[in-house]
């Protein structure tokens, strides 16, 4: 029986040209934006600085920082930096040496948000370009390098990587999942399965199945794109599949579970869309460091930011996901169970009675 | 042939409905009937009767406010898992999962029993093994409603439900339809289904229910149900004459007589119990009168009757 259904749903989504090719043009597009798009830079707003000399230079230095519009926090020392990063939510750690002499300034940024490495990266050039300039004629007096705290530096659409892949399995999954459904209540598909033996359940294990397989796909294509960015595929990128996946079911999931309750395309679509960007705004879309932090603490245990975080994990780190990014990975583990278990519990093939 | 069980078991049914003004609508309102095992019965009765509704509670897909309904002994509204392998169901509309072939959807839907006719042969039987690899938006109307009737039996069911099976088809379609319906209890099956239209509850039921407004109003063989009228027959003819009405009332046997205008003249409609009692007194009448009249004829009552007789109404289509 499963097996038919999944054949059944698999038929549904390969026959569904308009739909299909929507579902794998989507990534590539997103890919291939967000690969122009490494090459916009903004500005970081907060950064901390560690002195480690104590000349007029170093004075001199921060003090052009501010100039430069940097919200600077002066550290005590860069024994933590990872710590700081969380506690004071900086963009990025600029660690000053005695300048009296000239040096290399060292700037550390938060490999958990990608966006800090463009942010950095084009504001240090300007400051040091500047600064050079006033002070020693544009000779190289103070140096910079530039360097994530956590695994080697990457390629800038890797930093991408993780949203493009959000952005193109979240969506599809959201129209997919409850919106199917619904409209196949209302047409009369589900009434003609509920006096089948068919149990509701197996029609959701085909629709899971089926959209994996898709995810598979987009993710596929992503990976694929990059390699036009310089954005290699190694075999440890596989492991981001499994943050995709869970990403994509309890979207998924979440639809089904939705379609349970609503009675008209019109509301469950509305209730999709808006939670689905919602959430996506919200985990995808802005930076978490723009948020207040009791919102941003709230994002974090959201489903999207730790699927996008731990696909970051496992690029940064080149591991599972369970190594790279276990909290994460733990939080998107629940969101995946709970909604799978709403959706179990809660979806069937009959009309919600009205109220 | 029915062998004297029941196969469909309806006692005090009841559905209440939540209008959208607060108010209720009972849509079936304390319905009792038995259907015994192999033969073809017939809920015959107008739009918005209760008939669908009354149905869908007995297919599982309704529960109701009071009342049980029970196939093959078992009670639907408690144990409606262990019937649906036995019963096969055509909706009255209903859409299919998008982009399957009819082969494909007999295929998956005969996955769900674990008593499966052969698809193949199914198609063929209805007449659609040509239509196999097309997609059910494919065929016309009566090609989708004989599909619906095919997939009903694609478990082999002993029990099957039709509702509304030929409506919108076109005359030809229908009967096509009936006579797949009459093999379908050739094959020894019981058969339920609703229709609004009284020649198909003549042709293919073996007894019918005639409900409206929710209730039963009269349950039998449709010549039962005939029978029981006052009038079990008709001599309808047309004039253009005026002549004393009262002659034709006097006539041995005779019940009432109407009259309707018609573009033609006037048709006149003499209900009579018995034509060997009464037609020799008409013809003389005819001719004492020197009546010129068209289109006389001698016609049993039907079930439009019946209806008409029950409810005060017509049953249209």
């Amino acid at each position: 029986m499963f097996l038919h259904m999944l054949r059944a749903q698999f038929a549904f989504m390969l026959r569904n040209r308009g739909a299909l090719i929507a579902s794998l043009l989507f990534p590539a597009f997103f890919a291939f934006m967000f690969g122009l798009g490494t090459r916009v830079q903004e500005r970081p707003s907060k950064v901390g600085v560690v002195q480690e000399g104590q000349s007029e230079t170093n004075d001199q230095f921060v003090r052009a920082m501010r100039d430069h519009d940097f919200e600077v926090f002066i550290l005590p020392d860069a024994e933590d930096l990872q710590r700081d990063f969380t506690a004071i939510r900086l963009n990025a750690v600029v660690i000053v040496p005695e300048l009296r002499n000239g040096g290399t300034v060292r700037v550390f940024f938060d490999e958990r948000f990608p966006e800090n490495l463009v942010q950095t990266l084009a504001r240090v050039r300007s400051l040091t370009e500047g600064f050079n300039l006033d002070l020693a004629g544009g000779a190289e007096l103070v140096k910079f390098s530039v360097r994530g705290l956590r695994g080697d530096s990457l390629p800038p659409f890797q930093y991408f990587l993780p949203s493009i892949v959000m952005f193109s399995v979240i969506f599809p999954a959201l129209s997919f999942g409850g919106m199917r459904a619904i409209q196949s209540r209302e047409k009369g598909v589900f009434k003609r399965l509920m006096v089948t033996p068919l149990k509701p359940g197996t029609f959701l294990a085909g629709e899971m199945v089926a959209r994996s397989t898709l995810v598979v796909v987009q993710t596929a294509i992503v990976l694929l794109v990059g390699l036009t960015y310089n954005s290699p595929i190694r075999p440890e990128s596989l492991w981001l599949l499994l943050p995709a996946l869970m990403g994509a079911l309890i979207f998924v999931s979440l639809g089904f579970f939705v379609s349970s309750f609503g009675r008209s395309p019109e509301t469950v679509g509305g209730v999709l869309s808006i939670s689905g960007f919602v959430l996506i705004f919200l985990s995808g879309g802005l930076p978490q460091t723009v948020f207040p932090a009791r919102v941003a603490e709230v994002v974090k245990y959201l489903p999207i930011s730790p699927m996008v975080n731990a696909i970051r994990g496992v690029i940064l780190e080149g591991t599972s996901p369970f190594q790279a990014a276990p909290v994460e990975t733990a939080v998107l583990s629940a969101w995946f169970f709970v909604s799978l278990a709403l959706a179990v519990l809660f979806f069937r093939f009959k009309a919600p009675a009205k109220r | 042939m029915p062998d004297g069980s029941t196969a469909v078991s309806v006692q005090n049914l009841v559905k209440v409905f939540r209008t959208p003004s607060g108010g209720e609508l009972r849509a079936v309102n304390g319905i009792s009937f038995d259907v015994q095992a192999g033969e073809i019965f017939g809920l015959l009765g107008p739009n918005g009767a209760g008939k669908t509704t009354t149905m869908e509670i007995v297919e599982g897909i309704q529960k109701p406010t009071a009342g049980s309904a029970s196939i093959l002994g078992i009670d639907v509204t408690h144990d409606f898992d262990r019937i649906k392998p036995r019963i096969g169901v055509q909706l009255q509309e209903s859409e299919y999962l998008e982009y399957l072939s009819l082969r494909e959807l007999l295929v998956l839907f005969a996955s769900f029993y674990g008593k499966r006719a052969d698809p193949e042969e199914t198609l063929e039987s209805f007449g659609l093994e040509e239509k196999a690899k097309e997609a059910i938006s494919k065929l016309s109307g009566g090609q989708k409603r004989r599909f619906s009737l095919a997939l009903s039996l694609v478990n082999d069911p002993d029990v099957v439900f039709l509702d509304e099976p030929t409506s919108g088809l076109d005359p030809q379609a229908r009967r096509g339809l009936w006579d797949q319906v009459l093999k379908i209890r050739e094959k020894g099956k019981t058969v339920v289904m609703t229709t609004h239209h009284m020649d198909e509850a003549k042709v293919l039921c073996d007894r019918v229910g005639i409900i409206d407004h929710g209730a039963i109003k009269a349950l039998g063989t449709p010549l039962q149900l005939i029978r029981s009228l006052d009038s079990a027959y008709h001599i309808r003819f047309i004039t253009g004459d005026v002549f004393p009405e009262l002659r034709f009332a006097g006539i041995t046997g005779a019940v009432g007589l109407t009259k309707t205008e018609t573009k033609d003249g006037l048709l006149y409609d003499l209900e009579i119990h018995d034509p060997a009692e009464s037609l020799g007194e008409f013809h003389a009448v005819l001719t004492e009168l020197l009546l010129r009249t068209d289109d006389i004829r001698v016609e049993p009552s039907t079930l439009e009757d019946v209806f008409l007789s029950l409810t005060g109404r017509e049953l249209r289509d």
